[in-house]
């Protein structure tokens, strides 16, 4: 029993430790092609509501995309 | 009556879409779109024109405003089967956001309205995302609240029901996360825990059950909801540069319900510039698969045949694939007057679905419970010109 709880201290603070040191990996100099339009999310909001909102309204799912649009149109 | 259960709900992601669209420390561009739009599909086309503007003050505020009107005409499969009049119905919708930037905070509110002649919705969210990590991490929590009334029109002339005035509320949580992984790879995940109470069905649509014991043909009678309905949707989402200067952005989405509906939605999209970045063409293609409500059927054995009941070919057993093209011409790449740039966007999307326990009653030739499954296809045009200012 003791050894279990001192392999979870080292892990706790093995784990830790490994937080301690995380940096940002990737510098700010090094996102010129993040920063480039091809890589936005959503390029075109009045665009992405707009098809987001065709497809959930004759769908049962709905939600969770993290963009989506008004309006319906079903029946 | 468009369909009261998916209406307003996605109308506060709107805002939240709005809300999340920038990074937590810098806010979007000041921008403004006028599109025209069409879908034309299953018997309906809706058409008309959207318009959304987004402007900054002082770099710490930005507002956003849009508008949209839905002409609705045409008579969908439950119409005819029903014997229903074709529909002529305008819809309008109204947004208003305001997003507060304050150190790698923004806050976010927004409101929006729909008003349509037998749907009024209202809905307030309010979002805040959060920069973080040297910026490689962006952290969003949104809340929204609905409030709906449903009424009922009873002719041809949009007279309404004096007797019929339903409510529904709904309240949707969200918690959203992006990351960037590499110098070419963002990554995002996407959770929404959406809770409804009160009139969830359509006043206007019917089940339909068997005549009798061993009977060929089939009679229709109310449908019956249940009162609640909780949804959970979780997505995750890769984004990748391409060396010769494109991305490659591939998506998953897992929906699960109360009512026991489960769906996958699998997503690859491909962005190429061309012609010195003058041109950027799209190309989507989207599979969606959901299994059926616990309490819908095509057609019941009897009527009364349960506590719920329900034939809406939402809730059915499908399955749709969609296929995009975008294309996007910058026809001003630097500023003239006030405007630094402009752009004219053209996208078609073509959308085949395929029910799999909803049949197309409307071919009475065929003995009730044997008629083909319905299936049919849809064609979404969008064309829309973009000012940068």
């Amino acid at each position: 029993m003791n050894a279990l709880r001192i392999a979870l201290l080292l892990g706790t603070c093995l784990a830790m430790s490994a937080c301690g040191r995380l940096q940002p990996w990737v510098k700010p100099y090094e996102r010129e092609r993040l920063a480039d339009r091809v890589m936005a999310w959503d390029r075109d909001a009045i665009s992405s509501g707009y098809i987001t909102h065709v497809h959930e309204n004759r769908e049962g799912a709905h939600g969770g995309t993290g963009a989506a649009g008004g309006g319906c149109g079903c029946n | 009556m468009l369909r009261s259960s998916t209406l307003i709900r996605s109308l506060g992601a709107v805002l939240f879409a709005l809300a999340t669209a920038a990074r937590a420390d810098v806010l979007p561009d000041e921008r403004a779109d006028v599109m025209w739009k069409m879908y034309d599909g299953g018997g309906l086309k809706v058409q008309g024109p959207s318009t959304l503007v987004r402007t900054n003050i002082a770099d710490k505020v930005s507002l956003t405003g849009s508008y949209l009107v839905d002409q609705v005409t045409g008579a969908s499969i439950d119409m005819v089967v029903l014997g229903a009049s074709p529909l002529h119905e305008v819809r309008k919708q109204k947004t208003f956001g305001v997003d507060y930037l304050y150190g790698k905070t923004t806050y976010s509110a927004g409101l929006e309205s729909s008003v349509e002649n037998d749907y009024d919705g209202t809905t307030a969210s309010f979002s805040v995302a959060q920069n973080m990590f040297g910026d490689l991490t962006t952290v969003t929590l949104s809340a929204s609240r609905g409030w709906d009334i449903v009424t009922r029109v009873i002719d041809a002339k949009h007279d309404k029901d004096p007797n019929f005035r339903k409510r529904l509320d709904r309240k949707t949580w969200g918690l959203g996360l992006s990351q960037i992984l590499t110098r070419n790879l963002i990554a995002g995940f996407d959770y929404e825990a959406i809770t409804e109470q009160g009139y969830l069905q359509n006043p206007y649509r019917a089940i339909r059950y068997l005549a009798g014991v061993g009977s060929t043909i089939y009679l229709t009678g109310p449908e019956i909801y249940p009162g609640t309905r909780t949804s959970n949707a979780a997505s995750v989402r890769l984004k990748y540069y391409l060396p010769w200067r494109a991305s490659l952005t591939g998506k998953y989405r897992y929906f699960y319900d109360t009512w026991d509906i489960r769906a996958h939605t699998f997503e690859l999209d491909y962005t190429q510039p061309m012609f010195k970045d003058a041109l950027i063409a799209d190309v989507t293609y989207r599979y969606y698969k959901q299994g059926s409500a616990s309490f819908y059927s095509d057609l019941f054995q009897f009527a009364n045949q349960q506590n719920y009941m329900a034939r809406d070919k939402e809730l059915a057993s499908q399955q749709n694939s969609t296929m995009g093209l975008a294309l996007t011409y910058d026809f001003m790449k630097s500023r003239h007057w006030f405007l630094k740039k402009a752009s004219a966007s053209l996208h078609y999307d073509y959308i085949a679905y395929k029910y799999l326990d909803f049949r197309d009653a409307s071919q009475r030739q065929y003995p009730a419970g044997t008629e083909p499954l319905y299936r049919f296809n849809a064609s979404v045009i969008q064309t829309f010109v973009s000012v940068w200012f």
